[in-house]
């Protein structure tokens, strides 16, 4: 299977699906992560680039382009944007994609998560992942995916972005605890230290 | 895989899913039909249809539950499901719409969630025009969309059946721009995917 993950910056998928990542790898599944930007100005963004390139060797994606798009232009939509996404998945030829729910407080995820939607006409799965700094309550979940076993990779590819060592959403504690919600919530399974992610299906053709 | 289908009515399940249960049969996994009879007056031809038409599709395990109270979401609504589907115990199960126009649906379905707690796939079907139901998960049945009207020929208003299945169809295929070919649609109502990822 071929899985493309889009996140806005790096760390959105780390913590979206860092989980997810993993266990796609440890199947054997080609991965490919797409950051479409490193921020404004004022950001790390050589470290912030080392950083993404570290977790996702510790997650096993086997591919991470970081397409370094002005964040400004990711405020809205843009059919520039959608393009450049369309020809990378063109390129690819991905079987499922995960990207921003449109259920987010932050205008670039939303953005990002616009354009990636409208891209994916020709994609049989697109599912929409949680980025607990800002989805909002409206992110209602209808597919998860038990990390139980692979929460370490997850928890060990947060920590690989040191720039935002000091968030709290990023912080072991709380991944553990929303992935063990998520897990008791999606009823995936029956052990009470479960853990999972948690997706909106946008499309999934069987 | 053991999958269960859940329904209220005779030709409801041909209606809403036959054609992705044919594909699972064709794929080698069990399918088990659950039809929740509420009387006893059933008439024999009704019956005979539910049994004939899943013989045209290939199944052979179909349940009638003896008793079924469409007046309210009761204990025992879920009891006489969980008796049935606990030793099944399916990885997918098919029910019809929490928010299912027609209230008897929507009580089967709200039973039928009860009953499911440990099943951890649950797709959700609707038959009538509801614009609160958002499917978000296909199944193309371009190869098995003439055994799916086939099988409505187990019932007497075959006819009838067949010109609802078709104006189905006719909404579905306007509603998304994306497939164009014959599709069944469900409302996820929770998937578990990656473990036996029936997505893949």
């Amino acid at each position: 299977m071929k899985v493309i993950s889009i996140g806005s910056h790096p760390d959105d998928v780390e913590i979206g699906m860092g989980g997810t990542i993993a266990k796609h790898s440890d199947k054997g599944d080609e991965v490919k992560i797409i950051i479409c930007t490193l921020g404004g100005e004022s950001g790390h963004h050589k470290e912030r680039k080392e950083e993404a390139h570290n977790a996702a060797r510790i997650l096993g994606a086997n591919t991470l382009e970081i397409l370094d798009y002005p964040v400004y232009k990711l405020n809205n939509p843009t059919l520039e944007f959608t393009n450049i996404i369309k020809k990378k998945i063109e390129e690819f030829s991905p079987d499922r994609i995960y990207t921003h729910s449109p259920f987010d407080h932050h205008q670039v995820h939303v953005g990002v998560s616009t354009s990636v939607s409208k891209a994916t006409n020709d994609v049989k799965q697109v599912l929409f992942f949680e980025t607990i700094s800002s989805t909002t309550t409206d992110f209602r979940p209808n597919a998860f995916v038990d990390i139980t076993n692979h929460i370490e990779q997850k928890i060990k590819s947060l920590k690989a972005h040191k720039t935002q060592s000091n968030r709290f959403y990023i912080q072991p504690g709380i991944t553990r605890s929303l992935a063990n919600s998520r897990y008791v919530w999606g009823k995936v399974g029956s052990d009470p230290n479960g853990l999972a992610e948690a997706f909106t299906i946008h499309k999934l053709i069987l | 895989m053991k999958i269960v289908a859940i329904g209220c009515m005779p030709f409801d399940l041909e209606i809403s899913c036959f054609g992705t249960l044919k594909k699972y049969i064709d794929n080698r996994h069990e399918v088990h039909l659950i039809i929740a009879k509420n009387r006893d007056n059933w008439t024999k031809t009704m019956i005979s249809g539910i049994k004939e038409s899943a013989k045209i599709v290939g199944i052979s395990q179909v349940h009638l539950t003896k008793r079924f109270d469409y007046s309210a979401v009761t204990q025992d609504n879920v009891n006489v499901l969980r008796t049935i589907i606990e030793p099944i115990n399916p990885t997918i199960s098919i029910i019809p719409s929490l928010i299912a126009v027609n209230k008897m649906r929507m009580i089967l379905a709200k039973s039928a969630l009860l009953a499911c707690r440990e099943v951890r796939n649950i797709l959700m079907y609707e038959i009538d025009k509801n614009e609160s139901f958002l499917p978000s998960v296909y199944s193309i049945i371009s190869d098995e969309f003439q055994v799916k009207i086939s099988c409505l020929s187990a019932y007497p208003d075959y006819n009838k059946l067949k010109n609802k299945l078709q104006n189905k169809m006719k909404l579905i295929n306007g509603c998304c721009k994306e497939i164009k070919s014959h599709v069944e649609e469900f409302e996820s109502h929770r998937l578990v995917l990656l473990d036996r990822d029936h997505a893949q």
